[in-house]
């Protein structure tokens, strides 16, 4: 593994800082720390609210960075770009356009180049790969959320891109759907090999899916918190997972770290507030003095 | 060599209940070498003093030599060792584990210390830096942990975060009592026996911002490693050399294992770890606080002193 696939994607001090109405700048996510091997998957959890969509979204280069930096195979990144896919909980489709369209329209923007024969081979190749060879001519409003999730993946991932970014893909599924589309995923991602930050509130969903687990800290200032290398050999098989001696080690590990962030949230959010007004009014002191 | 422990046999009372019953400070000599400055067990009434045979170790020789050598805290556990049979041998003491660090000012060695661990709940780890920029455990002993040392071996911080990326970040000492609830400590270890009361973290390092290692020592409730352990605020400019310090305020207990704990004694440790410009181990109940003895050790951050952690016995 060269220098930059072991430092494929690497988030120095990323920090966001939001105004609150009061006009001061409070900084959501602070001092965020990550380094992504090539072709790893790397899963995100931490209490609602604490940050992670404005990791992905800064990652994504949707949501300006307050400070800190970022960069994709050594190159230093600022706004959106092609090497970076983006995939939400809902997956946005176009209503009046067809599944296979709806793939299609990112493709034209990725081959511009291509002849339309192998346009035509990518859109279906992909769509076939989350299982959607039946349903390419179907419109939004005739899939369930599921489906619609699988189309939203297929045109992620047709884009080609290095960086996968996942925002809750399967928050609005039942869990069978779930668990069929976590295997999808995982069988495209361990063929394709494309580097992956997937958020998700689902702690099994994160030892089973993941290389790594990212713990969140409780915002404001929310920072990872640990990093959990994640041991289990992929591809993976759901069974085997389950039946490992320290799987419950794990979904232990992982539960007491967010039980204990939310039982200091209010004490942390506390202890916040009175730094920053302490370090207001040593402002406020110092224009008196000048 | 076995008969020495019965010779000596050591004496258990509550006093001396702690996990560290062996203490030894070390001083650079000439062409790298290490010399025994001091060997004290902790004994029921005393912190007694040894001279041991061996007061001598080469670079990468040994427990000691290693310490120095690798510029991070080493932890030997396996016997046979003749590290550990040596000190068995020369105290008296069951140590079933020996723990080195190194300490600097700035870049400058000033000691190695080196403590003997007798059976009973408790951990210490050694976090180094890899190639990702996150600390991962490289060295450790763990008793009554089992499932807390399993996850602590998948668990990577990068700086700034748990304790080890604290003392990273900042380049301080830093304690934590009740790690079980307090949000700082990010591991669990509810799904084992021991439950740990304190957690001291100690920055090993050269230059600041680039700690070699960290090392964290844990008490558990049904020993500590140590009768008394603290983190004491100061401040002092750092001496040329190895001439003693200036005189060193401490102006706050940080963190310490006592409640409501009040400066007092803990000056005067101060005190005599400035007059000695390194580590110093005081062994006169009047200058500690009623305890037998104190190891004080400094700790620098851009230039001043600016920690101090005691551990006392
Ligand atoms: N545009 C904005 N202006 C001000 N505050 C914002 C803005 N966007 C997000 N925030 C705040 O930033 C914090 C983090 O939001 P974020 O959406 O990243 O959390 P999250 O971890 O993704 O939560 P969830 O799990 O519910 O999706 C929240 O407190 C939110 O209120
Ligand atoms: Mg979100």
């Amino acid at each position: 593994m060269n220098r930059h696939d072991s430092r494929y994607v690497e988030i120095a001090n990323l920090t966001k800082a939001y105004p609150n109405p009061f006009g001061h700048d409070i900084e959501v996510v602070k001092d965020f720390n990550m380094i992504l091997r090539k072709g790893e998957i790397v899963s995100v959890i931490g209490h609602s609210g604490c940050g992670k969509s404005t990791v992905l979204t800064m990652v994504a280069g949707l949501n300006p960075i307050s400070s800190g930096s970022l960069a994709v195979q050594g190159r230093e990144v600022s706004g959106p770009g092609p090497d970076r896919a983006v995939v939400f909980q809902s997956p946005c489709l176009l209503p009046w356009m067809s599944t296979y369209d709806n793939v299609m329209l990112g493709v034209k923007q990725c081959y511009p180049h291509g002849s339309k024969q192998q346009r035509k081979e990518i859109c279906e190749y992909y769509l076939n790969l989350v299982g959607l060879a039946d349903s390419m001519k179907r419109f939004p409003r005739e899939m369930s959320g599921g489906m619609q999730q699988r189309v939203g993946i297929a045109r992620a991932i047709a884009l080609k891109p290095q960086v996968l970014l996942l925002d809750e893909p399967f928050g609005r599924l039942d869990s069978l759907t779930r668990m069929d589309l976590q295997d999808v995923i995982l069988d495209i991602l361990d063929r394709e090999r494309i580097t992956t930050m997937v958020i998700t509130h689902d702690v099994d969903e994160a030892i089973y899916m993941s290389d790594r687990i990212c713990m969140m800290t409780n915002g404001p200032e929310a920072t990872v918190g640990q990093i959990l290398d994640v041991p289990f050999q992929r591809p993976r098989l759901r069974q085997d997972v389950l039946d490992d001696p320290h799987y419950y080690d794990f979904r232990f590990a992982l539960i007491s770290f967010l039980e204990k962030q939310e039982r200091a949230k209010d004490s942390h959010v506390a202890e916040v507030k009175q730094r920053l007004n302490a370090a207001d009014s040593a402002t406020d002191q110092q224009v008196t003095r000048v | 060599m076995t008969t020495a422990t019965q010779d000596h046999p050591p004496s258990m009372t509550a006093t001396t209940n702690c996990l560290i019953r062996y203490i030894e400070i070390w001083v650079p000599g000439n062409d790298g070498s290490v010399v025994l400055e001091s060997a004290r067990v902790v004994d029921a009434d005393c912190l007694r003093a040894l001279t041991p045979q061996i007061t001598t170790f080469q670079l990468g020789e040994g427990l000691i030599g290693s310490a120095v050598k690798q510029r991070s805290p080493v932890i030997f556990q396996d016997l046979p060792s003749t590290d550990l049979q040596r000190v068995r041998d020369q105290s008296g003491v069951p140590v079933t584990a020996m723990l080195a660090f190194p300490v600097y000012l700035e870049d400058r060695l000033i000691n190695v210390i080196a403590v003997g661990l007798v059976d009973g709940d408790g951990a210490a780890e050694i976090w180094t830096r890899d190639d990702r920029d996150e600390l991962s455990v490289s060295g450790s002993i763990y008793r009554g942990l089992d499932s807390f040392e399993y996850m602590s071996q998948h668990v990577r911080f990068p700086k700034g975060a748990g304790l080890p990326g604290y003392c990273w970040k900042f380049g301080v000492p830093k304690m934590l009592s009740d790690p079980g609830t307090n949000p700082n400590f990010i591991r669990s270890f509810d799904r084992d026996r021991a439950a740990l009361t304190s957690v001291v973290g100690l920055p090993i390092s050269r230059s600041y911002g680039y700690p070699e290692s960290i090392l964290l020592l844990m008490s558990s409730q049904s020993i500590p490693l140590a009768n008394y352990a603290a983190v004491l605020k100061v401040d002092a400019a750092l001496p040329e050399d190895d001439a003693p310090f200036p005189p060193i305020t401490v102006t706050s207990i940080e963190n310490s294992s006592q409640e409501d704990d009040d400066i007092d004694w803990q000056q005067t440790a101060v005190d005599q770890m400035a007059a000695c410009g390194s580590c110093c181990l005081i062994d006169e109940e009047a200058l500690c606080g009623g305890f037998k003895g104190v190891v004080a050790i400094p700790f620098t951050k851009k230039g001043r002193v600016d920690r101090a952690v005691l551990l006392a016995f």
